[in-house]
């Protein structure tokens, strides 16, 4: 698939001389299917809450997603929180276990700007990164190593950012750096994938950084042992499976 | 003193410059000086109170709360909604602010068919504008305490968007910005602003405008005083002169020290022009008075100086310790007041005894006084005259009436009372105390009670300890709104379960606490570890009397009612009688406490509760309504839907094994698990043979469901049966039901944390588990405030009495002369205070001054007075024409003095906060009382005791006193010269 892509940024070069003419919204679908581009995969998470004071709280769970819409993720520590766990599905429909209680519930989160799990990303932030279906793009520089988009809410669509910057890796497509700024024009959040490195036939970020200014507090997601394209059944992705799950 | 004076007119030239260069030294770092418009930052910071206080503010984001309130008619309509939606965007929008929330930005949990809903309140995208939905929305948001008196009044009229400031933010400039925004985005409500943030920008103002407004008002007062007394460019110039460069180099000594102008320390130029007048008018006058015998100007400064240096030296010292004995007062604005004033006083002194002098000495000699002023003084010298005979006439009147003045003084005083809340201190205009009055109506007060609870926080005894505490402060009168990380537990608990408690187990508390780690609440009720947290509580009141009350009942409440070491012990193994009747003592005392709060007067048969609660102790047969069973059996076909680890396929086949498993529930029956296993078997077919352990997990899962439902209705059924021992309105109150299951829910528990004393009695052990509660908040810090209060007042009284008594036995050389020249000043301070008990004058930072700066001022009229009258003495014939001398020179001079001085304090009423307008026109009172208590009640106790220390005493009979006036006519002939 990289190499695909390499193929037509060649081409791309040698036609017309120059990227600058290429669409900026080709250019973000792209982005769109090279961190989509799996069928399926599997990791274990850790993510690292910091706070402004740079106490740290460390959480780690296992992560399985299935398409672009289908995710598992069940907590392993800390030791009090180990066995909870998320389902995401298709339609905003989410359940949650919680182990202690032995039951599960359908989580109903109409407001998708809700914080995840103390982490800085919202609902919104982690449902599936498909910017082109909300995002127009505009091209505002390009330089030897990226692209720079500026992207803005399509018509209709509720974000609760003005405009996202987004710096694209011309080589890969990978979106290294998002900045998301509020209505007013401040900067907000910062989101860095870092250490991207090719696993199989995909690209994919070890390490995703997400820092809010205005609370003055970050969450860093390293990812292990991916795999993809294992197959998973779907009855991985099933209220009963959420419970039993080990 | 002579060769002192000497000395002066030496190095006039150095003096001069060297004032010059130090007045621009100093005039330069007045330049960079701070206001501190925090009034926290006021407190003494070495006292663990304000340590705890200033250390819980700072974690736990209270410093940085910036409030907006919104009234309107109906804060629940499209419009208002829309525009607090606006607000939160534009508030949240400001560089500084770190976290809105507002009624459309607030969590909001609640249970919905299947399941549970997280999410907003209201959802700002979608602002409904339908009335019935605008209603359910204002019904449901008025029916939860999560919302109702803390987000919204419970009329529904004022909501509060709460605007949390970055740390490092300035705080004053960020809440500057909110309220510019409030007023463009809101221009139709009206508007409250409250928050440390908010009061900082008012503070700053009335600090400011303080200063700018009152000293010009009090140099133009001193102007007019100068000219009226001396009538000369000079006279006026030089000691206006004194007090201006003293004043800048006071206050540029406290810039140098990187010393903060706060709100007390602000009225300093006010006064030091006030009162640091005295000394260069006392030097010009007596210039004056020597330039008719001498023709040499340099030898008039110099003996003018001579003999004037010792009484201004004493005048300013006894001046300076009235200022000087602040030192030390719980609040540093206090303290700095007290010294860089006393400072002030003192450059005051030194540049009357220094500059001016020298100044004198390069000026041509004054012309003679003027006809028309000696026509004005003429008829003060009159008056003089005729109050000198009357105090020798009524002197046992005058003495036997201060002392009845006294008694009636002195019954007066327990009426005395103290005043330590800050807010008090603001007039109920400021933007401060309308948003305070706002708060106490419709939100039960602004002013937060906090305790601060350590130990693990996620632990349920924990947690239950926090419920307990909320459950007591309710009743605690003026106190409401108790909110701490356990209501969100509860909360959670609550729409996860269906009963608003503390969850039984440490991992079950864990669970939900994953689920609102994130919320912004969080950051303002509990540490990121978890090892301590707040409870936080409104109080409804401003009085400091039932602020202190209420501190105090609940520090009662956590020494004696708080056991801060528990032991977990299984419920089942407690039979003991002393266990049980401790487990029964704490249900019936929540419950208890749950009638309080709604009904104080409700009157509970606590023997039939205690027999009521043991009833259910024993775990009586359960059984369930048929609606109830209805209910469960749809829950169990939905668990074998869509739950179960198992899958059973056809519909039938759950239908079957549900209604055998309802067949057991009407019996008030669990199925036992191995039951369950074998009809989990029977009716999965294939499937459990294929996954065995999948049965065994369903089955585990459904026999935890049935017991969830049992102790429920077991709980349910108690409520029924202990209802009727209420009265009422409480039994009708739907809330109250609720509360007595979750007061009851305690019997459902595995584990119980019994305080250690009482498990070891009993013999057993168990996981430790240790939590400590202490008060903090605005009222502890009163408390100090007020106990700190009696104990400056009487340190710094008991400073500058003794200083200034030792002062003046050692100029009189006589003890008794000591006593009696302080007696018109102790008297003073005495009316003082039955003045202010009388009119209601409350004692508070600012009144508590005003006794010892009386003595530091008040004093020099004594000493002014017997100086010369000792003198007059000597040299008159009797002691009435020594007394007329006096009063008619002397006697002038401190009249006119006091009125100026209290002229100056008298100009502090037209300050912003109240406790410096009463210091104001009470310290004006107090001079004008030393002053009359030199002149009138001294002298009458002098000759009225013949006392010794002023000399020899000429005895008159009353056909003397009254042939006396002819002795006055012409008093300056003899009087003049000394």
């Amino acid at each position: 698939m990289i190499r695909a892509i390499g193929v037509v940024m060649i081409l791309g070069l040698l036609l017309s001389g120059s990227l600058l003419a290429q669409d900026a919204n080709r250019i973000l679908s792209r982005v769109d299917s090279v961190i989509n581009a799996p069928k399926d995969q599997k990791a274990t998470m850790k993510m690292i809450l910091v706070d402004k004071q740079g106490n740290q709280k460390i959480r780690q769970a296992e992560f399985m997603q299935k398409g672009s819409e289908k995710r598992l993720l069940r907590f392993t520590a800390p030791a009090d929180q180990k066995g909870i766990a998320f389902l995401s599905l298709p339609n905003d429909v989410q359940y949650l276990y919680m182990p202690a209680f032995h039951k599960v519930r359908r989580i109903a989160s109409h407001v998708k700007n809700t914080k995840f799990a103390g982490t800085d990303f919202t609902y919104d932030d982690l449902s599936a990164f498909s910017y082109s279906r909300d995002f127009n793009a505009r091209l505002l520089e390009t330089n030897d190593q990226f692209w720079v988009l500026e992207l803005t809410p399509k018509p209709g669509v509720e974000k609760d950012y003005g405009k996202l910057k987004m710096w694209v890796r011309r080589d890969n497509y990978y979106p290294v750096k998002v900045e998301f700024y509020d209505p007013a024009g401040n900067l907000w959040k910062i989101m860095e994938r870092r250490q991207i490195t090719r696993v199989g036939n995909y690209w994919v970020a070890r390490e995703m950084e997400m820092q809010d200014l205005k609370e003055q507090h970050r969450t860093i997601i390293q990812l292990d042992d991916i795999s993809f394209d294992l197959n998973l059944p779907d009855k991985y992705f099933t209220r009963r499976y959420l419970k039993r799950g080990k | 003193m002579n060769r002192l004076a000497q000395r002066i007119l030496q190095w006039r030239a150095w003096i001069l410059s060297g004032t010059l260069l130090l007045t621009l030294f100093f005039a330069y770092q007045l330049t960079h000086i701070r206001v501190n418009s925090d009034i926290l930052a006021n407190l003494n910071p070495d006292d663990p109170a304000v340590v705890l206080f200033n250390r819980i503010g700072e974690t736990y984001a209270g410093t940085e709360l910036a409030l907006v309130g919104l009234e309107a008619d109906d804060v629940f309509t499209y419009e208002t909604l829309q525009t607090i939606h606006q607000l939160t965007q534009a508030f949240s929008r400001i560089p500084g602010v770190a976290s809105v929330m507002s009624l459309t930005d607030i969590l909001d949990i609640r249970s919905v068919e299947g399941g549970l809903e997280v999410g907003r309140l209201i959802d700002k995208h979608r602002i409904p504008r339908d009335p019935r939905t605008l209603r359910q929305i204002r019904e449901y948001t008025l029916s939860r305490d999560m919302y109702r008196g803390r987000i919204v009044s419970p009329d529904g009229r004022i909501t509060i968007i709460i605007n949390r400031l970055q740390q490092r933010a300035n705080k004053q400039q960020v809440a500057t910005e909110i309220q510019r925004i409030a007023r463009e985005l809101a221009p139709g409500y009206r508007l409250y602003f409250s928050g440390l943030p908010m009061q900082m920008i008012e503070i700053n103002q009335i600090i400011i405008r303080d200063m700018i407004q009152l000293i010009p008002v009090v140099v133009i007062m001193l102007v007019g005083m100068l000219y009226f007394s001396f009538r000369t460019l000079r006279g006026v110039l030089l000691p206006l002169t004194t007090v201006l460069i003293s004043t800048v180099w006071a206050m540029g000594l406290m810039a140098f020290l990187g010393i903060e102008l706060s709100i007390i320390s602000n009225i300093m130029p006010v006064i030091l022009i006030a009162i640091g007048s005295a000394y260069g008018i006392h030097m010009i006058a007596r210039y004056k008075e020597k330039v008719r015998d001498c023709p040499d100007k340099s030898r008039c400064v110099q003996q003018a100086l001579a003999e004037v240096g010792v009484p201004i030296l004493l005048a300013g010292v006894t001046t300076l310790i009235g200022f000087f004995s602040f030192a030390g007062s719980y609040l540093t604005s206090v303290t700095h007041f007290g010294i860089f004033t006393g400072i002030g006083v003192a450059f005051a002194l030194v540049i009357s005894l220094t500059v001016i002098p020298s100044v004198l000495s390069y000026l041509p000699l004054p012309r003679v006084i003027t006809q028309s002023s000696q026509r004005e003084d003429h008829l003060l010298i009159r008056l003089m005259d005729r109050l000198a005979i009357w105090v020798v006439h009524w002197k046992k009147g005058i003495v036997w009436g201060s002392v009845i003045l006294m008694v009636v003084a002195l019954w007066g005083l327990p009426r005395l009372h103290r005043e330590v809340n800050i807010m008090e201190y603001f007039p109920e205009d400021t933007d401060i105390r309308i948003a305070e009055k706002m708060m106490e109506i419709h939100f039960g007060g602004s002013t937060p009670i906090q305790i601060v609870v350590q130990g693990d926080l996620k632990h349920p005894a924990v947690l239950k300890e926090m419920r307990r505490l909320e459950r007591f402060l309710k009743t605690v009168p003026y106190v409401s709104q108790p909110q701490s990380v356990a209501d969100l537990i509860c909360e959670m608990n609550r729409v996860m379960n269906h009963h608003y408690t503390i969850p039984a187990t440490r991992d079950q508390v864990a669970n939900l606490w994953f689920f609102i780690e994130s919320e912004p609440i969080m950051v303002q009720l509990v540490n990121a570890d978890a090892s301590e947290g707040i409870i936080q509580a409104n109080l409804g009141t401003m009085d400091t009397k039932k602020i202190l009350q209420t501190v105090n009942r609940i520090n009662a409440y956590l020494e004696h009612r708080l056991d801060s070491v528990r032991v977990m012990v299984p419920t089942n193994a407690l039979r003991q009688e002393a266990a049980r009747r401790w487990i029964f003592q704490r249900i019936r005392e929540n419950i208890l406490w749950e009638v309080a709060w709604r009904d104080a007067g409700a009157v509970v048969d606590t023997l039939a509760l205690d027999r009521a609660i043991a009833a259910v102790w024993e775990r009586p047969r359960v059984s369930f309504p048929p609606d109830r069973l209805e209910k469960i059996s749809r829950d169990l076909m939905f668990f074998f839907e869509e739950d179960a680890e198992i899958e059973i396929v056809d519909s039938w086949r759950i239908r079957k094994i549900t209604t055998r498993i309802i067949d057991y529930l009407r019996n008030g029956q669990v199925v036992p698990q191995e039951t369950l296993v074998a009809w989990i078997r029977q009716y999965a077919g294939a499937v459990a043979r294929e996954d065995p352990e999948a049965v065994t997990e369903t089955a585990y899962s459904l026999s935890r469901m049935l017991e969830e439902f049992v102790e429920y209705q077991r709980i349910q059924q108690a409520v029924e049966q202990i209802l009727p021992l209420f009265p009422g309105v409480l039994q009708r109150d739907r809330s109250f039901r609720e509360a007595l299951r979750d007061c009851l829910w305690l019997l459902n528990d595995d584990w119980i944390a019994l305080p250690q004393e009482l498990a070891n009695q009993l013999g057993m052990a168990g996981e430790p588990v240790r939590l400590r509660m202490i008060q903090s908040g605005l009222p502890t810090i009163f408390v100090r405030l007020d106990q700190s209060l009696l104990k400056s007042q009487i340190q710094s009284l008991a400073i500058a009495f003794g200083l200034v008594a030792l002062i003046l036995m050692f100029q009189l050389r006589s003890i008794t002369g000591g006593l009696m020249a302080i007696s018109p000043i102790a008297i003073t301070v005495l009316f003082n205070f039955a003045l202010m008990a009388y009119l209601d004058v409350p004692l508070d930072n600012a009144t508590m001054m005003i006794a010892s700066i009386a003595i530091g001022i008040g004093i020099d009229y004594a000493i002014h007075f017997t100086s010369r009258f000792k003198m007059e003495l000597e040299r008159q014939p009797t002691s009435v024409e020594a007394l007329e001398q006096t009063l008619t020179t002397t006697g002038r001079a401190i009249l006119i003095n006091a009125l100026s001085v209290a002229l100056g304090f008298i100009i502090l009423v037209f300050a912003r906060l109240i406790p410096i307008q009463r210091f104001g026109w009470l310290t004006a009172t107090t001079m004008l009382f030393s002053a009359g208590g030199a002149i009138l009640f001294l002298p009458a106790l002098i000759l009225l005791t013949r006392a010794r220390f002023v000399g020899r005493q000429v005895v008159h009979n009353k056909a003397e006193v009254i042939s006396a006036p002819s002795v006055s006519s012409n008093p300056k002939q003899e009087g003049g010269s000394s």
